[in-house]
């Protein structure tokens, strides 16, 4: 089959993979590019809940999508039923840091900092709200002038809860706009309290909405009153005094208000309420932590990645709409898209046999696992699981590299669509940016395995490149991965072939290294770690196993997967039985084994 | 307030109200007095020269005996403290008012804190007389050679100096006002995560091969910006109308963030540009310097550039 993107070769249109940031795609755009998960679909639901996802996993795009206006234009069972039912209604509020810092200006009082934010918090939520209510009046209005006296009588319910000081408003327009003068006249710098503004606003976020959520949900042919799922992104951005706003959501009596809270992991960096002495708990007690990360093998990814190919592609084909696309139709591949594919492809010897690639595999061996091997057979059952379906990947690693590493020499190992899903993590903006890259070069040139490689050796030193200038910890992060890399690739190579992964875990006194668990943390916001989903939603411990991203692997030759032996970061120790001591330049760092 | 601002290309002063300069840890924050001084430009009785209290070594002890040893009196400040200095200045002017019809109050910022030279200009267009004139003039210095004085930033760095978020902006675009340091800016590109980004930067126009330095310094920045300027550092009013342009060509489709870096001609352009425009949607971010701060020397190249403001 002829790869789809040889079609685009010299193609002089703009690259389609080039957006990859939900944040400020239009409303048509976002709708195109969503691909509903059953993920999504669960977080209908009354529970607050705490979203952990890397930068760029998709925290954006879901929680926009939930939007009723948007959500009844998407064509799926599960749309429809959700939008009719309308018992759940979410409502936007990315909290942007120049937002924040608007309405909570430096050297602001305690008190005056938590006003000022749910005040101006609530401001953002009021004309969110009225966005989406006017969304269901018209789905449930066709007629203009039976839209236009409902929305009379909304506006007018609505004024008199939010402005009761004022003329009720006629119409949404003039509500907005309301609004939005008492934001924009309230100076944040100068005011001291907020009582210039109506008291609906000054209450606890989500107020203005409970205020008249009882009046209006009748004439909006609702059989009870909704659930209002406030869903708040960027929350990274907020701080702890923020923070114990929605935790005071959280623990107390929401009145049907459920929060949806998109952040980095390790960044709800509080569970302190407002009351003193009093915890939001997690595990459904009061609010749950839920990791939407993708698994890269995964089901959902592989439906995610193909729909972002056909959407992307058919931006730039003129007159005709392609259907059925896929990244293995895109890009193609070689045999069945394995590593042995790719291997054999290098080696030019599509014929080579499990029993020769396990000798090969077995001549590397220590001399004891080598004896124990061959007293088993080559080719033997016995060898098939602990011998050849164990090593065969790190012996193909290890062969690419001897390959590759010959003068200019690139070995088409990292190639087909995939290992583009694994080296993206599940995260669907890494995914762009490597396609972005991918088609770029798809455009000039056959894209073989080796030409594949090298896009995909080029984007992962960016990203190794770049993490020492991630925000604070990002020089001491670069610092620990390239030493533990160097470590993982000297083990990987230089020694007899073992049982090598790329994971590893921290000693019990390093836990208290503030310093490293910050760097470590910050590794895993940006895709340069990964860590278990207990730690990703709890917190970093003895037990968390992170391991690294697949691009760091890429970049060091070392093994996309979990070594039996992992290693354990440790700077005291060293002087230990079986430890395997790595004197490192500076931290005198050292390994040791379980 | 309306305001105009022009380009001043001499540094040799004439009739000078109030001189007020920074003195601190780099040659530089003296070498305009010292020019100043030695031509008979101005006197120690014009001078309002504040020194930093928070980064003592060698060089600023020396930059200090140099001032004592004409004369001049020093204000002992802190960093963080720019409502004193603000207070100092409005003192000295008020004072000054009462015998003089038109001030022509002159500023040499090049070694003030961004917080100092952004509040002392947003501060002095509110008490600006009709006659009154304000210079800001800028020591070039050269920071291309040293990069070990790149920080980094967090979160916590950030502020709002100008400007108000609208809520529920449409869209939102990122100018980002870039130097030498690198590190700086892909920490804050990181955490802002722009999604429409532009560029602009500045250099002088006797050093074109500091041109390709910067772009080839953040190659990955430039990659993804979807648009890329450079400013005349020498051009003041350009610098301003130029950014003045784009933000209002960007305002229309959403809000626009102004994060400036790089030499300070260029932070104080962005800075005063949701100001000069006054326009709910335009912000001006600072980033402060990060806990990892290290004060570095930065000689003067000899350069001065300059601009004034006045009342229109």
């Amino acid at each position: 089959m002829i790869p789809l993107i040889n079609k685009f070769k010299g193609c002089d249109k703009e690259n389609p993979f080039k957006d990859s940031q939900a944040k400020n795609f239009s409303n048509k755009k976002l709708m195109t590019e969503f691909c509903p998960t059953s993920f999504f679909w669960s977080l209908f639901n009354d529970q607050h809940e705490v979203l952990v996802g890397t930068r760029g996993s998709g925290k954006t795009i879901l929680l926009r999508m939930m939007q009723y206006s948007l959500l009844r234009h998407i064509i799926h069972p599960e749309a429809k039923r959700i939008v009719s039912s309308r018992r759940y209604f979410a409502l936007y509020v990315p909290t942007n840091i120049e937002f924040l810092r608007t309405i909570n200006p430096s050297d602001l009082s305690y008190k005056s900092r938590t006003e000022f934010f749910q005040f101006g918090f609530n401001c953002f939520l009021a004309q969110t709200f009225l966005t989406e209510i006017y969304s269901v009046l018209q789905d449930i209005r066709t007629d203009f002038i039976e839209q236009s006296k409902l929305e009379l009588s909304l506006a007018k319910k609505i004024s008199r809860m939010w402005f009761p000081d004022m003329q009720p408003c006629a119409t949404f327009k003039e509500l907005k706009f309301q609004l939005g003068s008492m934001y924009h006249n309230f100076n944040f710098h100068k005011e001291t309290d907020l009582s210039s503004v109506p008291l609906v606003f000054s209450k606890p976020i989500g107020t203005p909405i409970q205020s008249v959520s009882g009046h209006i949900y009748q004439d909006l042919e609702m059989e009870e009153e909704p659930k209002w799922l406030l869903c708040i992104d960027e929350a990274d951005f907020l701080d702890e005094d923020h923070l114990k706003c929605i935790n005071t959501l959280f623990r107390t009596y929401s009145q049907n208000i459920v929060i949806k809270m998109a952040t980095l992991p390790f960044r709800h960096i509080t569970r302190e309420t407002s009351i003193e002495g009093e915890y939001a708990e997690p595990n459904g007690n009061d609010f749950n932590y839920r990791s939407i990360a993708f698994q890269p093998d995964g089901e959902d990814f592989k439906k995610i990645t193909n729909q972002l190919c056909e959407n992307r592609i058919n931006k730039v084909l003129t007159g005709e709409v392609l259907t059925g696309v896929s990244l293995e139709g895109l890009i193609g591949f070689e045999g069945g898209d394995h590593l042995i594919d790719y291997y054999k492809k290098e080696i030019d010897n599509t014929e080579i046999t499990r029993e020769e690639i396990e000798l090969g595999i077995v001549n590397q061996f220590s001399e004891k696992r080598k004896s124990q091997a061959l007293k088993n057979g080559i080719g033997s059952g016995k060898n098939l699981k602990p011998v050849y379906n164990k090593f065969a990947p790190i012996y193909f690693l290890r062969e690419m590299y001897k390959k590759n590493s010959i003068g200019a020499n690139v070995a088409g190992f990292y190639a087909g669509p995939n290992m583009i899903r694994k080296v993206s993590e599940g995260n669907p903006r890494i995914f762009l940016q490597i396609m972005n890259q991918i088609f770029e070069e798809g455009m000039k040139t056959r894209l073989t395995p080796k030409k594949q490689t090298q896009i995909l050796q080029k984007y992962a030193n960016q990203h190794v490149e770049i993490t020492e200038r991630l925000p604070e910890r990002g020089k001491d992060l670069a610092e620990i991965l390239e030493k533990i890399c160097s470590y993982i690739k000297q083990r990987t190579h230089n020694d007899a072939l073992s049982d090598v992964g790329n994971d590893f875990l921290l000693e019990e006194n390093e836990i208290n290294n503030k310093q490293l668990v910050k760097a470590l943390e910050l590794g895993c916001a940006y895709s340069r770690l990964k860590v278990d989903e207990n730690s990703l939603i709890s917190e970093i411990s003895t037990k968390t196993v992170f391991t690294l991203s697949n691009l760091y692997a890429l970049m060091y030759w070392i093994p996309m997967r979990n070594g039996g032996n992992t290693l354990i970061w440790n700077k005291e120790k060293s002087q230990q039985v079986n430890v395997k001591s790595y004197k490192l330049d500076n931290l005198q760092t050292s390994f040791k084994f379980e | 307030m309306n305001i105009s601002i022009n380009t001043e290309i001499k540094s040799d002063l004439a009739d000078v109200s109030l001189f007020i300069c920074a003195v601190g840890f780099e040659e530089r924050s003296i070498y305009h007095f010292k020019k100043l001084i030695n031509e008979n430009k101005i006197t120690k009785t014009d001078i309002l020269c504040f020194s930093f209290n928070d980064f003592i070594d060698e060089i600023s002890v020396k930059n200090k005996d140099i001032l004592r040893e004409f004369g001049v009196e020093l204000i002992d400040v802190s960093k963080n403290e720019k409502d004193e200095i603000i207070d100092e200045i409005k003192k000295r002017i008020e004072s000054l008012r009462c015998n003089l019809d038109s001030l022509n109050i002159h500023i040499d910022y090049s070694s003030m804190p961004r917080n100092w030279y952004c509040n002392i200009f947003l501060s002095l267009i509110n008490i600006l007389g009709e006659n009154d004139k304000v210079f800001y003039w800028y020591s070039h210095g050269d920071y291309s050679s040293n990069l070990e004085h790149c920080s980094t930033a967090g979160t916590d760095d950030i502020t709002v100096f100008a400007g108000k978020a609208s809520i529920n902006p449409l869209k939102r675009s990122h100018i980002f006002g870039i130097g030498f340091d690198r590190i700086k800016t892909d920490a804050i590109r990181t955490i802002l995560d722009p999604s429409t980004l532009v560029i602009c930067y500045t250099y002088p126009e006797d050093k074109p091969d500091m041109n390709s330095h910067l772009v080839e310094e953040h190659k990955y920045l430039f990659d993804s910006a979807a648009l890329s300027f450079s400013l005349p550092i020498e051009d003041y009013s350009f610098m301003v109308n130029r950014l003045t342009d784009i933000a209002l060509d960007l305002k229309d489709s959403g809000d626009v963030i102004l994060v400036p870096d790089g030499p300070k001609p260029l932070i104080l352009a962005c800075s005063i540009i949701p100001i000069l425009l006054k326009k709910e949607g335009i912000i001006a971010m600072h980033i402060q310097s990060h806990s990892n701060f290290k004060p570095e020397n930065i000689k003067a190249t000899g350069k001065i550039s300059g601009f004034s403001v006045t009342r229109n």
